[in-house]
């Protein structure tokens, strides 16, 4: 009992980054139906930017602030400069645009930071928490209630805001959304920078369960975080966040009722028969329109 | 001094130039239609004035204002609206939805909720349908939101781009019954039509938009009786087109 509520507990934490990181694809795929295949580099540069604040203040709230900033912004800078100019364009042209950018971002941080692995910047005490024989890690459970705090916000924001109204026809039809007086522009940039922001949130936290930051996180996190978007139903925020959490939850328990070294196969595995199972993900769903 | 001033518009997609030189004048208050055959470039000509497209030389002045060039958000900000050649409805919103989001520039949403009630009243289908996804009506009843979406931002003036098109008889009835509302309701309006029987009866004054250039202009009552644009848009037999 006692090892299956701690497998619980890490398959949580795991399953809460998969999650924020996937939820930063589906915001973006949802709103304008793009993978931004730059995404994992872009809360990878975030998240070192949050490491050089964070190691060179000694504080950690002004390093997760410049974090997130620093990923925002290069979001809106990369959506400028690498989609915009071809919004128009084959649907493939932003596609390699976005490797482009990718890799650009990811040489910069090279230049910038060396190919090493760093360890987390702060020292985060390791709190316990004791309910009776159970042992429960603190920041697991912090890992898991902010990424939950992060998604219900999100989806506040997309349901039941202006804001979200002029989302959800900005995804529906551009032209039809300038005609109704919405800033089209502003509002795709604001989705680019939203997903980086919940990216990076992810790519912290990523930094802090596994203690490392390098290169090389944007790609793992990515190849996780599309398995939960494409798995969730991608562009639905809600689908994404549970299949993120379920991934995480599949890996604890295959790890430790298999074998650690089956973890990714299991994950796989397990991707392929939902998609077997429902083409569309869990809660993808299929729209019947009139044109 | 009029509402809406077009002088010397040019426009053009890429090297191809579509508009040559148009000059158009809206006045307050006032129905203008504008007719001529398919690829005149009357819906390049809305879109310009909505801001879609930045014409090649020209002015738009709206109120004394130029406005050409300026970003369409901003355009219907100012109050001008246009209702878009084939309805463009957010398809997967529904009918009630479509309807707010037409006062998306408007800060008081309780109004907003009260004009959405107003014209799902005044077109008993949309009210019946309000909260059914928009793509799933008829071209009718889309056609018939659209142009309600349309007036949900109060604008000053609305553009309407063929309205009727693809509609039946009833239907074509229906909207331009709609128009005339909306006009006596002291709206102003810039119609576009292929339909010009219908869009000549009810305007104030029309502009014949023929490859790129007003061919003819004038009050919609004597146009409406000029043999040329009886022979050409009318349908109506002449000496020259009687078959022996």
């Amino acid at each position: 009992m006692n090892f299956f509520l701690q497998q619980l507990a890490n398959g949580l934490a795991a399953g809460s980054i998969y999650a924020l990181i996937a939820v930063g694809y589906s915001v973006i795929y949802g709103a304008l139906q793009m993978v931004n295949f730059a995404h994992g580099n872009i809360y990878m540069f975030g998240t070192f930017m949050f490491m050089a604040v964070t190691t060179a203040t000694k504080n950690i709230f002004l390093g997760v602030l410049v974090g997130v900033v620093c990923s925002g912004a290069l979001a809106m800078a990369v959506e400028r400069f690498a989609y915009r100019p071809v919004r128009k364009a084959n649907y493939l042209v932003p596609m390699i645009s976005a490797f482009g950018a990718a890799l650009i971002i990811q040489n910069i941080c090279q230049l910038l930071f060396s190919t090493r692995t760093f360890p987390f910047p702060a020292s985060v005490p390791n709190l316990f928490i004791d309910i009776g024989s159970i042992r429960i890690s603190v920041y697991q459970l912090a890992i898991f209630v902010v990424a939950l705090i992060i998604m219900l916000v999100i989806t506040f924001l997309l349901k039941r805001t202006r804001l979200g109204q002029a989302v959800n026809c900005v995804s529906q039809n551009k032209v039809s959304s300038e005609l109704m007086g919405i800033n089209v522009n502003s509002i795709i940039s604001l989705i680019y920078c939203a997903g980086a922001v919940v990216g990076v949130v992810g790519g912290m936290f990523f930094a802090l369960y596994y203690n490392s930051i390098f290169i090389g996180m944007g790609f793992l996190g990515t190849m996780k975080g599309w398995i939960a978007a494409v798995v969730g139903g991608i562009g639905n925020i809600k689908g994404t966040f549970i299949a993120g959490i379920i991934l995480g939850l599949v890996e604890a328990f295959g790890s430790a009722f298999i074998s650690s070294a089956y973890r990714d196969v299991i994950s796989y595995a397990v991707v392929i028969i939902v998609l077997i199972w429902k083409p569309n993900g869990l809660f993808g769903s299929q729209i019947a329109e009139k044109a | 001094m009029s509402m809406l001033k077009i002088s010397g518009l040019h426009v053009g997609y890429g090297n191809i130039e579509v508009l040559h030189g148009l000059n158009i004048e809206v006045n307050e208050g006032e129905l203008v239609t504008i007719i001529g055959p398919n690829g005149a470039g009357k819906s390049t000509l809305l879109k310009t004035i909505s801001g879609q497209l930045a014409p090649i030389s020209g002015t738009i002045e709206f109120e004394g204002k130029p406005i050409q060039g300026m970003p369409p958000h901003k355009i219907v900000q100012m109050g001008i609206s246009q209702c878009p050649e084939g309805r463009k409805l957010f398809s997967r919103s529904t009918v009630s939805e479509n309807l707010l989001i037409g006062a998306y520039i408007r800060n008081n949403k309780a109004e907003a909720k009260v004009d959405s009630e107003k014209y799902m009243a005044r077109f008993p289908v949309l009210g019946a349908r309000r909260n059914q996804p928009a793509g799933t009506l008829s071209g009718g009843e889309q056609q018939m939101l659209a142009t309600s979406r349309a007036m949900m931002s109060h604008p000053k003036i609305v553009l309407l781009d063929e309205p009727s098109m693809g509609l039946a008889p009833q239907l074509v009835k229906e909207i331009f019954k709609m128009i005339r509302e909306i006009k006596k309701d002291g709206g102003t309006i810039l119609l576009v039509e292929q339909n010009a029987a219908m869009a000549l009866k009810i305007a104030d004054r029309a502009y014949v938009l023929e490859t790129g250039q007003i061919s003819l202009e004038g009050k919609a009552r004597d146009l409406l009786h000029n043999d040329s644009v009886r022979k050409s848009y009318l349908g109506e037999e002449t000496s020259e087109t009687k078959l022996p």
